[in-house]
């Protein structure tokens, strides 16, 4: 039992701390304009492995919803569920139109591949729409991020804050 | 054993995801070959970006830093606005509901 909660209390940071860094390297990702090509394209690609645990770190609720998404379940469960499944089709989209239009990765990796604009649009297209679902996506699990957040950064700072005070304070 | 199987199954949708928008992308694009415009390029040229240039960032400095904050504050707040967007009525919605229940009860 206290096992258990102890094994779910660190998948939860890890959780956490997972989105964290898939939300900023989205964020850079972004701005390959800014960050560059090179960065632009080795960043996304990795973040495929990211992406992959977070999704390990879901998969109970994932496959319990799948069992039993046409049987009864509540409203916000299956808008999250065909939300999800969106972000991912989304992703890969993403991914594969760019690759397609690669022009550090693929070439470093000896692959070469048919070019068309379809590929450009298609990646611009889906980014944009990737903005919108990861909004939607942040907006349904609001509650989780505000309470994991409160428990595993802002209480235990709070904890820390008046020991370094106590400290700062001559007797 | 059991984590490779699942990453085994995320990989298999994510090859079939990427092989159906292949399919359908490819097969778009040659049905608009023979009737879209002619961008007057030759195979294997890369296309054209907007405005012309490629920025490829090489020259990474202070401009593309600032470029790169301003974009990810960009983002941010269209995200930021979504999340108010569905937030703040579903929490005023709950809360109704939660008033009602305590009258009732």
């Amino acid at each position: 039992m206290l096992q258990n909660e102890t094994k779910n209390r660190s998948q939860t940071k890890i959780k956490l701390w997972i989105d964290v860094i898939i939300f900023i390297a989205f964020l850079i990702a972004m701005e390959p304009h800014a960050s560059g090509i090179t960065v632009h394209e080795w960043l996304a690609t990795s973040l495929i492995a990211v992406l992959i645990v977070h999704l390990l770190l879901s998969w109970d609720w994932i496959t319990n919803i799948t069992r039993r998404f046409m049987r009864k379940i509540n409203s916000t469960s299956r808008i999250n569920y065909i939300l999800n499944w969106l972000l991912f089709i989304d992703g890969t989209v993403i991914m594969l139109s760019g690759f397609m239009i690669s022009e550090s990765l693929m070439p470093f990796l000896g692959i070469q591949l048919p070019i068309g604009f379809a590929w450009r649009r298609l990646h611009d297209t889906s980014a944009n729409i990737f903005i919108v679902l990861l909004g939607l996506h942040t907006a349904l699990h609001w509650n989780w991020i505000v309470d994991t957040f409160k428990r595993y950064v802002f209480l235990p700072l709070a904890k820390l804050a008046p020991r370094i005070s106590k400290k700062d304070i001559p007797a | 054993m059991k984590t490779i199987g699942r990453i085994l199954i995320i990989l298999l949708v994510f090859s079939l995801v990427m092989g159906m928008t292949y399919t359908i992308v490819n097969a778009g694009s040659s049905n608009s070959a023979t009737t879209g415009p002619a961008f007057g390029r030759g195979d294997g040229e890369r296309p054209e970006f907007p405005g012309g240039v490629r920025d490829d960032g090489r020259g990474f400095g202070f401009g593309s830093g600032l470029r790169m904050i301003l974009g990810g504050i960009k983002n941010s707040v269209i995200i930021g606005v979504i999340v108010a967007l569905v937030v703040i009525p579903k929490n005023r919605l709950r809360k109704k509901k939660r008033d009602a229940q305590e009258v009732t009860a």
